[in-house]
Order: structure tokens, then C-alpha cells, then sequence
């Protein structure tokens, strides 16, 4: 095809980008040395040229485009299209799907500014409200000098740093409008290497998931030797015995729904068709949830290990990490540790891929996710078919949370009945919980199943810092409970969850928590179904957002209308979820909703 | 019974593929939806469809849903009322607001405003959906209005699977979420035709014709077919003050449900263009024999003079002084009185249409094969069939809505094979592509065959039961080995051998083709090289099977059915059999013409060089650019003593003429057309003829009166019908009144008869009822290339335009479309012409040459270029070779060769 407008002007080499600082750890592809003269159809030609023809390849020349300008330059989609052999237009429609490709923002230094609820909470919206000034562009837009350009995003999964900022691929804890002017001073400081954030990790009785974590002292050299020691173990036990360790177990899926994972394994073996594929589900979005985060960061080879062992019991010949966008910084460990599975004979002639996704929440739902790695717009599938019959590329899939990969791990390690030691008669074995929001001590702790809200709060977190309003079960999509609800387990199918507690504290009001719930599903739902998009518009439109607060008393019969419309008729859960909040919040708080008090905020 | 399920009570026997929703369609259980398109695959984006299913805790969105056996459906229960209800106020209330009264579509029933009525929805609530776009924008063609889309993504979804294109896209997510094109630039930038489709797939007012939006109440629709090409789709013409404001797709049409080209929908302009002949015109010779200026008549003046000067010339030079072009852009009625003023009024055969320069091949080579010189399949079949063999024909841009149908049978697992030189938008659809050389046709067709035989995959069956001189044939094609011919066609054996094993593996397979087959000088040997093959697989005389041409014009079909042609009367009825001769003399009250053919248009032209041909009656054609070697015609035609040209705008050829006479377009008219599928359709006069024009039957019947013929003033044109239906035993059982609704296709032999969709389905119409195998040798073409003009040139059609494009040139759109002609010339030759695109070129011929922009393009293969005969500044036919098809006499438009040459601009 002839490009309409080819563009011949030659790109100014990247020297002094902070791209290159990120050689070693973000870069998951070699770019070769700019020649002098080459045009922007050359460029995108050699960054997708390592990709071509494979299935799923526009995902990933899209996140290479965008790791290397920081979006997709208007005139990159043509040459990309070409060099795909896809139409323009279908690359633009992928493309314009997802937050991470912000066509605006072109700039040497991006900064994304979380308002997940913990980072609002702890006054993410007054570095919102500052940056105009700081930075002297608005949002979505860079400054005139292509130095800085920044966004608000839904969550960055740092909610135990809150606030939290990204500064290109650094994390931040940055507290008030003085320490961001302090950061922005030195930007190219800041997007240094990235350092380790705030938050602990710790356990509730015996670490298991966390032991390594929290082992520092723990050399690689010797990791590497437990690693080789457990493979050999585990090379022991056949694909059947590694079937029904797990169904023993009791292991129920880490993500939020709890489902048997033993079922969910068996159904895949049980497949015929080839090849299968595993997928890893690290596109942990959930505002409220950084639990995975621990695990990547501190663990990777126990997350491609437990993929290995799914892949290994159910015959699948091929693994995906799905890795969330703003945990990029992860990836590089991850492929490290996949490289070491291959070296220490895990994979015998299976392949494990890390995709990075591109900044969307949906494509943690799991036909989303698929339609991701394909390289379609991250929009939901309609179910039936399941992804055990139908998943990715057509073929039987299964996809599995991080956690619950490490969580096989241990099952093939110490066997299924050290592992129902934890929990209750339901619920086997041990939850990581990501702790947020107004406690003394955020951060990740691993207790059995069953244990109380309290005493995760009080006894890990250190307690709340005040007076409790209500607790966020399972951030924005989950429930909202009150301080009296103390005492009760989590557990399926209670409150659990994705294990995610944010306790809000009486300084926040219900409505405001109600608003920023709308307003990220605002920013987050795919839009493809009428039920969910109109849903979640009118839902917004109630509980106002940003530009319009709450005005007047909310019916919460229209509320409730609004919730049994979209649980009934949505695609998905995801959008049907975003009504939990706001009804558990008229619920428990209907004086706050009545129109009287002003909204605060 | 477990087979079954039960919708709101009813049992309903679901077929697998089926869906909740035609399940319940087929029991009479109506369920709305906003998203669901039969022609598209279900979408489930609006979820208005949504229904209870027994056991289930969520609603199931009844399109997208597989209707299981043992399923209970309630489509009425209070959940799925209040959850419609709900999403439907929610539409509205983020969307258009309900302001039906200012809305376009809403007379034109928004499916969001019924639906809403039916609901009981009166005022809905809220604001409108926040848009980064402008309010409304749109281009000269589509407007849109986004706050009224309530995103179904039809309009996408319409788009990329009916017509391959990449113009509407899902954009954005989130709030963005939004229907956009390619980084948000106008529809005349990114990848789309304007074939307006998405205008009547959206539900709501969103997407708008901008003519409708200018004229929002169009006072009369009236049902009409589309003139710019053979496929017969249905417009509904719409007219406000004697005016035609617009054209849309008529959902009833059983060719084109409603779907159209950008031709077809938006090149109305043409009708009111002031460029449109208005008065009669006679041209009065000079002293010295040359033509002086045109000055206007009355129309008595205009038809005097040529009934006149017509007989003066017959009784001076005898009738075959005489020659008459009718035209397949009029109706049926207008040719049967053309070929019967010829033959009736002045004893002459001396009649044609332009048949003969595209599918007369088609016509000589089906009769020779099957008895019947027409598709044997109807178009609908298309989609059914199981693989389909593309024969020299670019359907997405000639033949969209044909197009468009290989799409969805390819979308539904059917196996398309191309053979064409020329890349065309659906090879890369293709799964095998046989690249043939142009002019290599009967050769590659032959080897086919070879492959089928050689492999023992032909239908022995049928061959022996139902066809004769086999064994000929079959001795013919034993030396077109694939692997020997390989030469000649320039296709890899392999891909040979492959597309014979799949064309006859399939009990359903079906031939297209178009004018790469015929215009050759080996044009009807390719029909019947083609032919054969349907015959050596059985893939004939059943539905989804056959061979259909893909016809030109609107009513090429008709133009031939109604015998003009020299050869023969209408319904194909010889003039070498003299009782055919005697029956027709006598129901026309005249003398008994010769039994022996009459003259074929190009021989009429030539013939006027040396004096045998006197005069020319040409209606609604222009020889003068159209004819291969125009400069030739052009003397021929500046010979004639005495040229009458009936047309709508100042051709060529009426610029030579003697007499202009305005007709009128099928807007202005009534009439019938007979499609490539040899279907009948009314089409029914919208406004009356602009200024001083006549319908073209009017001006021929008063041209009859004077010369005498003996037949009653006809009032209308259904008159004119029932006298050549009665004539014509496969029309015999059509009558206007039974055209009303889906039209006819022929052989229709009684007033109860429902037509015939395919043919032969017992017997064939030549003796014995057995098909002929047709031996039939590759011939090369007249000219190739050589030293001096080393390239081959090979013309064809542009999406834009059609023919010699006096209507589409007048469209302002198609112009900015497509404004000039390019040639189309690959890399490689290109470097060796030392030409970059862009780059003016002159091409030459033996005959002659033109000056064009050249264009580099993969689409031919190195040693082909390609040129389009629209333009009048680059009048390809100058350059075309005039040799001529053995039995058809049509030219050799695809093959002659050239010389292209840098030049500097013009």
C-alpha cells in the first residue's frame, strides 16, 4: 500500500534519554544504533522486526513502540500497519484502546499520578490539583520544552506508598505538592534506577509465600541452588500425582473468584485440541491490590515455576505472563528467571513468554486479557465458550493469578497436606492481603484463610490511624464493610475477595469514595456493551465525578435499578461491580446520600 | 422432545448455527435488538435482546446465544422488561435525548425511537453522551452525529465484513469509547469507498446521507434500479418538488437488500447536471458536405428529419444501408422497439448493442454450451456456495454488491479461487491465486481441465447422462498438461493442479467471471474453456453451482434477450430459421426479412468507410470512445451520410451527429430491466424528463409512427411488454403486474410460473437436452508485445467510474475521489521506462497514444500495465486493438501492446 503522507524526516538520536539508564532493566529488546537519516518507517520497522509473523504480534510491537517513544506517534501507525501486514485502521483501533498510548504525551519525562482510593486518601488529588502549575500544562499534555508531560491514572498498585507517582518507569512515594516540586527538580535523578517502596511484607504465623521475601539475606547463588534441588522433586511426581496434589489441596484461585483451581486444571487437561496454553495472570489492576507485586518483585522464579508445573500437569506447551503495564519494571526479572527455568531444565522444550500489557484494568478480566495477547482490542469475551474450550488464539486455555501459581509451587514442594494445615475446612492454606489506606502500616501480609479483618489490621497493620468510617473489601469492584463487621473471617464466599483491605478512615466522606469508585470505572470499563457503558455512565452521572459533585439526594432505588440492569444484561462482571461500592455505601451511610451534607473534598 | 425448545411457550426446533434469536424468529417470537444485522455476525453489543433462560441467573443476549436443546426461554418476563426498559431510557437519555423532531431518520423509523415507543418510554432522562468530537461533523457524502450513536458498532462491523474496508473503527475505551476512523481524519483520507452501507445499518439518526440531512423530508420515494452495472440492485429514488434529492438502497430489492456502491448511492447527481441535453438538435450540412454548427428543433422537426432522411437512405442504398446501436442502458422495452424499427420499419438486421464489446463472447459461448446465451445461477447463490472460481473479473470495484457476496460466502468457509493478472481487492481473500498471463485464458482453463482428468476428479456420471462430444474435448485437453502450458499462462503447475482439485472436490462450486474472459480475440472460446469445466465436474443444472457472467451494464442482459443483436430476434430466436422470419413478419405486419444475419456494430462502422454503410441510428452509446481504435471509428463515423444520436450528454459521438434527440435517464421513466441474473425488474419513473427530453420509448415509437410501422400508439411501456412477451416464449409468463415485488428470472414460460433461479436443472436447450463439451485450442492473442512495444497493456474499470463516465464525471465526490487516470505499472518496469510515480508518461500503440500520470503499483505483474477507458483526456481506447473475437466479433480490449515513455507534462 502506498503510504499516503511517508515521512521522510530524520529522527535526532535518543542521547541522554532516560531510556538508556533503562537498558539493563526495562528494555526487553535490543534497538539497533540509529543511523543517520533513518525515518520513522525505518525505526518502527527494526523495533517490530523481531516479532514478525507471529500470532499476537501487534501487542507486542505496540508495547515496544511505546517502550521506546513513550506512546504511538500519529505517523508511526501507518509504517507499524505495513510492517504488520494489518490495516492502518485496525492498528489504530487496538492502539487508541489503551491508556498506556496516549498519542499526547510526548515528552522525555512522563509522570503518571496515582487516584487509586488509598494514593486519594492520602492526598493524591492535591498533587493533581498542583501540577497545572508546577509542570504549567494541563493534563494529558506535554510542556512546551518535550520535557514533561503527566497524567492521572487509576492505580499504579502502590497503594501501601500512597500517594504514589510514576516518573516514566521510577515509582514514587511522593506525599505533598513541596516534594513533588523537590522530584521534578532532579528528574533525571529520579528516573534512576528504581528503588524498592515503602509498604511491608510480613505474615500472620509461619511465611510461606513470603519466606523468601523476606529472607534477605538469602544470597541468588543459594536460590538458584533451591531452585535446581525443587525441580528435581518435582521432576518426580507425573502430571496425574501433580493433578490430584492439587485437587487435595483444596487450593481455590487467588484472583478474586476462589474457584477450585484443581477443577480448572483438570478441565484443561482433559482437552484434546493443541497446542494449550497456560497464562499467567500479572495484570494485577485492582486499586487496593498489590499482593502480586511482592511476588514478582521479590520472587519471580516461583511464579514461572508454578506456571511451568500448570503447564507441566495439564500438557500445554506454551506459557504467557501477562504482566500489568505499570509493573513493567518487573519484567526484566521475570524473563531472567525464565531464562533460568530453561537452564535448569524446567521447561523441557515448552516456551514462557512475558507480554506487557498496555495500562487497561479490564484486561485483568480473563477473556479480556486473551483478547489482549492477541492483539485485539481488551474487550471481554461472551461466555460460553470458556477459555478451557475456547481461550487464546481458539485454543484451550487456562488462566491463573500469580498467587496462586506460587501457591502450586508449594503444593509440589511440601505436598497437599502441609499445605491444608492453614485455613479453615473451605478454605486451605494461606492469603497474601494487601493492607491500604488509613492503617499504621501498609503493606502485604500473608495469613491463613479464615483469619479476622481485625486481626490482619490490628495485628499486622499496626491498627488504623483513626477513627474507622468503613473497610474496602477487594478495592473499587469489592465490598464496603463497616468497623463492626471486625471479628468475621475471610474467606469464600465471604468477604475475601482478592484479599485486598482498605481501611477508610471517618476524615473521608462516603459520597467522595462513592465519586472516585464511578469515576474509575469511568476511565476503566471497555465500553463495548451497551448495559455496562450506559451503567456505569448514569452511575457516574449520579454520584458526579470530578467536574460535577454530588448534587442533590441520590435515589437509591435508581441506584439499585442501575446494578440489577447491569448485573443481568452486562458481558462481564466488571462493570455490574462497579455498583457494589456505591450501594454498600447508601447502604450503611444513606444519611451522607440524601442531599443535605455538603459534599466535601 | 429433548431436540426442541421452548420460547415463551412456543416449540421451536433449532438447526445447529442457530441462535436464540432465529430461533424464536422462526416461531414467530419478535425480540428487539439495536446491534443484530442478518448480514453481519452477531455483534451483542446492545444487549436489548437479552432473555431469561431457564436455570441461568444471568440474562443471555438471545443473538449471540446458541439456542441448545432443552432450553427454556422467556422473552417477556419481568427482568428482561425492566432491564430493557432501563438500558433503552439509558440510550436515549445519554444519547439523541429523544429530540425526534429535528431528527432526519426518525420518519424513516429509528429503530432506538420505535423501539423506545413500543416500550412506553416517553421522556427519558439526562444529559447527553459526553463526545470528544465535534458536535457533528461529516464529509460531502455521510454526515454523522455522534451524540445520537449509541455505539452497536454495526456501522463497523458493516464495513469491515460486507465490504473489506478499514473506514469506521471501534476507538477509545472508557468514557473515549467512540466509533472514530484512523487517528480521527475525515472518511476521504482513510480507507473507505463511500458505499454509504453503514448509513442504513445504523439504528439510529447517527450516520445520514448529507443530501438527506439538506432535505430531511423527501416528498416521494419511488423504486427504481441502479443503472451502473449488471448486478440489478434496487434504489428508492427520492424526489422532493420534481427534483431528485437523493438515492437510497431498496431493502426489498432481492439482489441487493438495501446494500449499494458509492456509485450507486451518491452518483445521482448526473440527472439535474446542466450539462444535460434538453432539446433536439439538428446539425445542418454545409454546402461542401461538412457538418456546420447544431442549432435546437422542435421535436416534430428533429423526428421528421429522421424518419426522412432514414427512409430516403433505404429506398436509395436498400436497408442495409442502414445501421442501428441500441443500448443496454435502456429498458427492455426500448431495445425490442429498436430491433423492431430496424427490422420492421427498414428490413434490416443491421442492429446491435454494446454486448457486443464486452459479453457477447458470454452470449455465443453459454449458447454454444448450454443452450441459453445467460448466468446460469442466480447471484443469491452465491453466498451458499462452497468455492468459487473468480475468472477474470474485479467484483469489489466493477461489481460491489458481487463483491460482497463472495465476502460472506468466504466469511462462511467457502474457497475462493482467482484467476486474473491484475491484483483486484479481494486476491488477497483468495485462497489461490492463478496469476495468469492476460490473453493465456482457454490455455489455463484447458489445463485445468487437464489436472481434473488427470487426476480422475470429473463427474463420469454426468458427462455420460447429460453432455456430448466428451471425448473430443477430452482429446483436445490431453496436451495442456499444467506443467507444459506453464509458458504460456505463467502460472506455477502446482497452483494449477491445486485450483483444479478444489474447484472439483466441491459438489457446490461456482464460476464468476467477467470481461477478463470475454474481451479477447479468443473471447468465446474462453466461455466455453470455462463452460467445459462445469461440465467435466457436474457443477451445473443445481443450486449454488454454474457459470454466471458478471454483466456490465444494467441491462446487457435485457438488450440481448430483446434481439438486438444481428443474429437474432428476441428470446434468441434465430433469423436463419425462416419460419422464426415469417412468424415475427407476421405478427409485425411486415414483409419477411432475409434469414441471414445482419451486421455487427463493428462492421457497420467500417463499413461506412467504403460507402456500405449510409447512415447510423445510435441510442444511448458512444462508439467514439468506447470502440477500440477510436481514431479509426471516429473516420468511420465522420463518413456516415447521416448520424442520429439519442442521448442524455454531448458525447463524443453526438458531437459527430447529425440529429440529437434528449432521452431521458431511468429516473425519468418506466420501465424493465433484465439483470445479470436474468432477473426482471420494474423500475418506475420519479420525476418527469428534465426540460425538453423524452423517455427514449416515447421518441422511438414516434420515430416508428413516421416511418410507418403498423402498431398501436403506445401509451406506456407495460403495452409495449405485453407485445414482446407474447413474442418471446421464455418471457411469455411476465406481465408488469407480477414485477412488483422481487421481479422475475427467466425462462418464465406461464403466468404461473415463478421464474427459474437456476437453469438446467433436467435438461439443457440444445438437442437431445444434452450440454456440448466445445474443443476449443489456445489461440494467442492478435498483438503481443514486441521489440518496439514491449509491455502489454490490459484495461479495465475503476470503483469510481463507470464506462465512459459522462454521468460519474459529473458526480463533484467521485471526482475528488478518483480525479484522473493513472497507469498502473510495477517497479520493475517502471525502472526500465526510467519513470517514478507520478511521473507523466505517454503510452503508444500501433494506433495511436495517450499522455497519463504513471503510478507504481504491485497490482500488475511486471510486463502488464493497466489503464481505465473513463477519462476523455486519456482515451485508452486510442491505443486498443481492434481485433476481433471469431464468433462474437468483440474487440481485444485486454491485450495489445505498448511503449511507455518518460514525457514531460503536457
Amino acid at each position: 500500500m502506498r503510504l499516503r503522507r511517508p515521512w521522510r524526516t530524520a529522527l535526532r538520536p535518543l542521547a541522554g534519554s532516560c531510556l538508556h539508564k533503562y537498558q539493563n532493566t526495562v528494555i526487553l529488546i535490543s534497538v539497533p544504533r540509529i543511523a543517520r537519516g533513518e525515518t520513522i518507517d525505518d525505526r518502527v520497522a527494526s523495533l517490530v522486526a523481531p516479532f514478525g509473523g507471529r500470532p499476537g504480534v501487534l501487542l507486542k510491537a505496540l508495547s515496544a513502540i511505546q517502550r521506546h517513544f513513550g506512546r504511538v506517534p500519529a505517523r508511526a501507525y501507518e509504517p507499524l500497519a505495513k510492517a504488520l501486514g494489518l490495516p492502518p485502521a485496525q492498528v489504530y483501533s487496538v492502539a487508541s484502546a489503551y491508556h498506556a498510548l496516549n498519542p499526547a504525551c510526548r515528552a522525555r519525562y512522563r509522570l503518571h499520578v496515582c487516584k487509586g482510593p488509598a494514593c486519594r486518601m492520602a492526598g493524591a488529588d492535591n498533587l493533581i490539583a498542583a501540577l497545572p502549575n508546577l509542570l504549567g500544562v494541563p493534563e494529558g499534555q506535554a510542556s512546551g520544552d518535550r520535557r514533561f508531560a503527566w497524567k492521572a491514572c487509576s492505580c499504579l498498585g502502590l497503594c501501601d506508598s500512597a500517594p504514589a507517582l510514576m516518573l516514566n518507569h521510577a515509582p514514587h512515594q511522593v506525599r505533598n505538592p513541596a516534594e513533588l516540586k523537590h522530584l521534578l527538580g532532579n528528574p533525571r535523578l529520579a528516573t534512576g534506577k528504581p528503588r524498592k517502596l515503602g509498604g511491608h511484607v510480613g505474615s500472620l504465623g509461619e511465611p510461606r509465600l513470603v519466606a523468601r521475601a523476606l529472607d534477605a539475606h538469602l544470597s541468588s547463588r543459594s536460590r538458584l541452588r533451591h531452585w535446581a534441588q525443587f525441580r528435581q522433586t518435582a521432576e518426580q511426581t507425573s502430571p496425574a500425582e501433580l493433578l490430584d496434589a492439587v485437587d487435595a489441596s483444596g487450593l481455590r484461585g487467588r484472583g478474586g473468584a476462589g474457584f477450585p483451581t484443581g477443577r480448572k486444571l483438570r478441565a484443561l487437561a482433559a482437552q484434546t485440541a493443541t497446542p494449550k496454553y497456560v497464562v499467567a495472570n500479572a495484570d494485577e489492576a485492582e486499586p487496593g491490590t498489590f499482593k502480586d507485586r511482592v511476588l514478582l518483585e521479590e520472587d519471580s522464579m516461583c511464579v514461572v515455576a508454578g506456571l511451568a508445573l500448570a503447564m507441566r500437569a495439564t500438557d500445554a506447551t506454551q506459557g504467557f505472563i501477562y504482566l500489568r503495564h505499570a509493573y513493567l519494571r518487573y519484567a526484566a526479572g521475570l524473563e531472567a528467571a525464565i531464562a533460568q527455568a530453561k537452564e535448569q531444565g524446567w521447561l523441557r522444550g515448552a516456551e514462557i513468554e512475558v507480554v506487557t500489557g498496555l495500562g487497561n484494568y479490564i484486561c485483568g478480566e480473563e477473556t479480556a486479557l486473551l483478547e489482549s495477547i492477541e492483539g485485539h482490542r481488551p474487550e471481554p469475551r461472551e461466555r460460553p465458550p470458556f477459555p478451557h474450550e475456547y481461550g487464546l488464539f481458539g485454543k484451550p486455555t487456562v488462566v491463573l493469578n500469580v498467587e496462586t501459581l506460587a501457591n502450586l509451587v508449594s503444593i509440589a514442594a511440601h505436598g497437599p497436606a502441609w499445605f491444608r494445615e492453614k485455613g479453615t475446612a473451605d478454605n486451605r492454606g494461606t492469603k497474601l492481603f494487601s493492607v491500604a489506606g488509613d492503617v499504621m502500616m501498609p503493606g502485604v501480609c500473608e495469613a491463613p484463610l479464615g483469619t479476622t479483618l481485625g486481626e490482619i489490621v490490628d495485628q499486622f497493620a499496626g491498627g488504623p490511624t483513626e477513627e474507622t468510617l468503613c473497610i474496602l473489601l477487594g478495592g473499587v469492584a469489592g465490598t464496603v464493610v463497616p468497623p463492626s463487621t471486625w471479628d468475621q473471617p475471610l474467606d469464600h464466599p465471604g468477604l475475601i475477595g482478592n484479599g485486598a483491605v482498605t481501611v477508610v478512615s471517618i476524615r473521608h466522606d462516603p459520597t467522595e469514595l462513592a465519586r472516585w469508585t464511578a469515576e474509575f470505572f469511568l476511565d476503566e470499563m471497555c465500553g463495548a456493551c451497551a448495559p455496562g457503558r450506559e451503567g456505569v455512565l448514569e452511575l457516574a452521572r449520579i454520584m458526579g465525578t470530578n467536574h460535577s459533585a454530588l448534587q442533590g439526594p441520590v435515589d437509591g432505588a435508581r441506584v439499585q435499578e442501575l446494578a440489577t440492569m447491569m448485573r443481568l444484561a452486562a458481558r462481564c462482571a466488571l462493570c455490574p461491580s462497579a455498583a457494589n461500592v456505591p450501594l454498600g455505601l447508601l447502604q450503611l451511610f444513606p444519611q451522607a446520600f440524601d442531599g443535605r451534607a455538603a459534599p466535601s473534598g | 422432545m429433548a431436540e426442541s425448545i421452548l420460547i415463551d411457550g412456543r416449540e421451536a426446533l433449532p438447526t445447529p448455527g442457530d441462535t436464540i434469536l432465529s430461533a424464536a424468529q422462526s416461531v414467530g417470537v419478535a425480540i428487539p435488538t439495536l446491534c443484530h444485522l442478518e448480514t453481519i455476525k452477531p455483534l451483542g453489543t446492545c444487549r436489548v435482546c437479552v432473555v431469561e433462560v431457564e436455570g441461568q441467573q444471568k440474562l443471555a443476549p438471545a443473538c449471540c446465544t446458541a439456542a441448545a436443546p432443552g432450553m427454556r426461554v422467556n422473552t417477556q418476563s419481568n427482568p428482561v422488561l425492566a432491564t430493557r426498559r432501563t438500558l433503552v431510557e439509558l440510550l436515549l437519555g445519554h444519547g439523541c435525548g429523544g429530540r425526534c423532531a429535528t431528527c432526519p431518520q426518525f420518519t424513516l423509523g429509528c429503530e432506538l425511537a420505535t423501539l423506545a415507543q413500543s416500550l412506553g418510554l416517553r421522556e427519558p432522562l439526562g444529559e447527553q453522551r459526553p463526545s470528544s468530537d465535534p458536535a457533528e461533523w461529516g464529509d460531502a457524502l455521510i454526515m454523522r452525529d455522534p451524540r445520537k450513536c449509541i455505539l452497536c458498532y454495526r456501522c463497523v462491523a458493516v464495513c469491515e465484513q460486507r465490504m473489506g474496508r478499514g473506514g469506521w473503527v471501534r476507538a477509545g475505551s472508557g468514557l473515549t469509547t467512540h466509533i472514530g476512523t484512523l487517528l480521527e481524519r475525515p472518511l476521504m483520507q482513510v480507507d473507505c469507498e463511500h458505499c454509504g452501507n453503514c448509513i442504513p445499518a445504523c439504528p439510529t439518526g447517527a450516520l445520514v446521507e448529507r443530501w438527506r440531512y439538506e432535505n430531511p423530508t423527501a416528498q416521494a420515494r419511488v423504486r427504481s434500479v441502479c443503472t451502473y452495472c449488471g448486478t440489478g440492485c434496487g434504489l428508492l429514488v427520492e424526489t422532493t418538488d420534481g427534483r431528485v434529492v437523493g438515492v437510497s438502497g431498496d431493502p426489498t430489492n432481492p439482489v441487493s437488500r438495501g446494500e449499494l456502491c458509492v456509485k450507486g448511492r451518491f452518483a445521482f447527481d448526473f440527472v439535474h447536471h446542466p450539462d444535460r441535453l434538453t432539446q433536439p438538435l439538428i446539425r445542418e450540412r454545409l454546402p461542401d458536405g461538412t457538418r456546420g454548427p447544431l442549432r435546437t428543433a422542435s421535436w416534430a422537426e428533429a423526428l421528421d428529419l429522421v424518419a426522412s432522411r432514414l427512409m430516403a437512405i433505404r429506398d436509395q442504398h436498400g436497408p442495409d444501408a442502414l445501421g442501428f446501436i441500441s443500448s443496454s442502458r435502456c429498458s427492455n422495452e426500448e431495445n425490442y422497439l429498436m430491433q423492431k424499427l430496424a427490422r420492421a420499419g427498414f428490413g434490416t438486421h443491421n442492429v446491435d448493442n454494446c454486448a457486443r464489446i464486452c459479453h457477447a463472447p458470454s452470449v455465443a459461448g453459454l449458447r454454444r454450451a448450454f443452450g441459453s446465451g445467460a448466468a446460469t445461477n442466480s447471484l443469491e447463490e452465491i453466498v451458499g456456495a462452497e468455492v468459487i472460481l473468480l475468472w477474470g473479473a474485479n467484483p469489489a470495484e466493477a461489481h460491489p454488491i458481487v463483491a460482497m457476496k463472495i465476502r460472506a460466502a468466504v466469511a462462511r468457509g467457502a474457497t475462493l479461487i482467482v484467476a486474473d493478472p491484475r491484483a483486484t481487492p479481494l486476491t488477497p481473500l483468495a485462497s489461490v491465486w492463478l496469476r495468469v498471463r492476460p490473453g493465456a485464458n482457454v490455455a489455463l482453463a484447458n489445463s485445468v481441465a487437464q489436472a481434473i482428468l488427470h487426476e480422475g476428479l470429473e463427474d463420469r456420471n454426468f458427462i455420460a447422462r447429460r453432455t456430448q462430444g466428451f471425448e473430443l474435448f477430452q482429446q483436445v485437453v490431453q496436451d495442456y498438461p499444467p506443467e507444459s502450458t506453464g509458458h504460456i499462462t505463467r502460472v506455477p503447475p502446482e497452483l494449477v493442479r491445486k485450483a483444479a482439485r478444489i474447484y472439483a472436490a466441491s459438489r457446490r462450486s461456482m464460476i464468476l467471471y467477467g470481461l477478463g474472459v470475454t474481451e479477447h480475440s479468443t473471447g468465446s472460446q474462453g466461455v466455453m474453456a470455462l463452460a467445459n469445466l462445469t461440465l467435466l465436474t457436474g457443477n451445473v443444472g443445481r443450486p449454488h453451482t454454474g457459470i454466471c457472467p458478471l454483466r456490465g451494464q444494467s441491462n446487457v442482459q435485457g438488450a440481448c434477450d430483446m434481439g438486438a443483436l444481428p443474429n437474432v430476434y428476441p428470446g434468441y430466436q434465430s433469423v436463419e430459421d425462416s419460419e422464426v422470419n415469417a412468424r415475427f413478419a407476421q405478427a409485425w405486419g411486415c414483409t419477411p426479412l432475409p434469414a441471414r444475419e445482419g451486421l455487427k456494430s463493428g462492421e457497420m462502422m467500417r463499413l461506412a468507410l467504403d460507402g456500405r454503410e449510409r447512415a447510423l441510428y445510435v441510442m444511448g452509446e458512444d462508439p467514439a470512445v468506447t470502440e477500440p481504435d477510436v481514431s479509426h471509428v471516429n473516420r468511420c463515423l465522420e463518413a456516415l451520410e447521416f448520424l442520429v444520436v439519442q442521448e442524455l450528454f454531448m458525447t463524443k459521438t453526438a458531437e459527430l451527429a447529425d440529429v440529437i434527440l434528449p432521452g431521458a435517464s431511468h429516473v425519468e421513466k418506466d420501465g424493465t430491466f433484465t439483470n445479470a441474473e436474468r432477473r426482471v425488474q420494474r423500475f418506475t419513473r420519479a420525476i418527469a424528463p428534465v426540460g425538453n427530453a423524452w423517455p427514449d420509448w416515447k421518441i422511438l415509437t414516434e420515430v416508428m409512427r413516421r416511418v410507418g410501422i403498423k402498431q398501436p400508439d403506445y401509451e406506456s411501456p407495460a403495452q409495449i411488454w405485453d407485445e414482446l412477451a407474447d413474442l418471446t416464449p421464455s418471457l411469455l409468463g411476465i406481465r408488469y403486474g407480477r414485477l412488483e415485488g422481487e421481479g422475475i428470472c427467466w425462462p418464465c414460460p406461464s403466468l404461473d410460473h415463478p421464474g427459474t433461479a437456476f437453469m438446467y436443472a433436467d435438461r439443457f436447450t440444445l438437442k437431445e437436452g444434452k450440454a456440448q463439451f466445445n474443443d476449443v485450442p489456445y489461440i494467442p492473442s492478435q498483438e503481443l508485445p514486441d521489440e518496439d512495444y514491449p509491455l502489454l497493456l490490459t484495461t479495465g474499470r475503476r470503483l469510481e467510474h463507470y464506462n465512459n463516465a459522462t454521468m460519474t464525471r459529473r458526480s463533484a465526490v467521485l471526482m475528488a475521489k478518483c480525479p484522473e487516470e493513472r497507469l498502473e505499472i510495477c517497479a520493475e518496469d517502471a525502472r526500465t521506462a526510467g519513470v517514478q510515480d507520478g511521473d507523466w508518461v505517454g503510452v503508444s500503440s500501433r494506433r495511436g497514444s495517450v499522455q497519463v500520470r504513471a503510478q507504481v503499483s504491485e497490482r500488475c505483474p511486471p510486463g502488464v500495465v493497466f489503464l481505465s477507458f473513463h477519462f476523455p483526456d486519456v482515451l485508452t481506447n486510442l491505443l486498443t486493438n481492434p481485433g476481433l473475437d471469431s464468433l462474437a466479433a468483440t474487440p481485444e480490449y485486454k491485450v495489445c501492446a505498448v511503449r511507455v515513455e518518460g514525457r514531460a507534462r503536457p
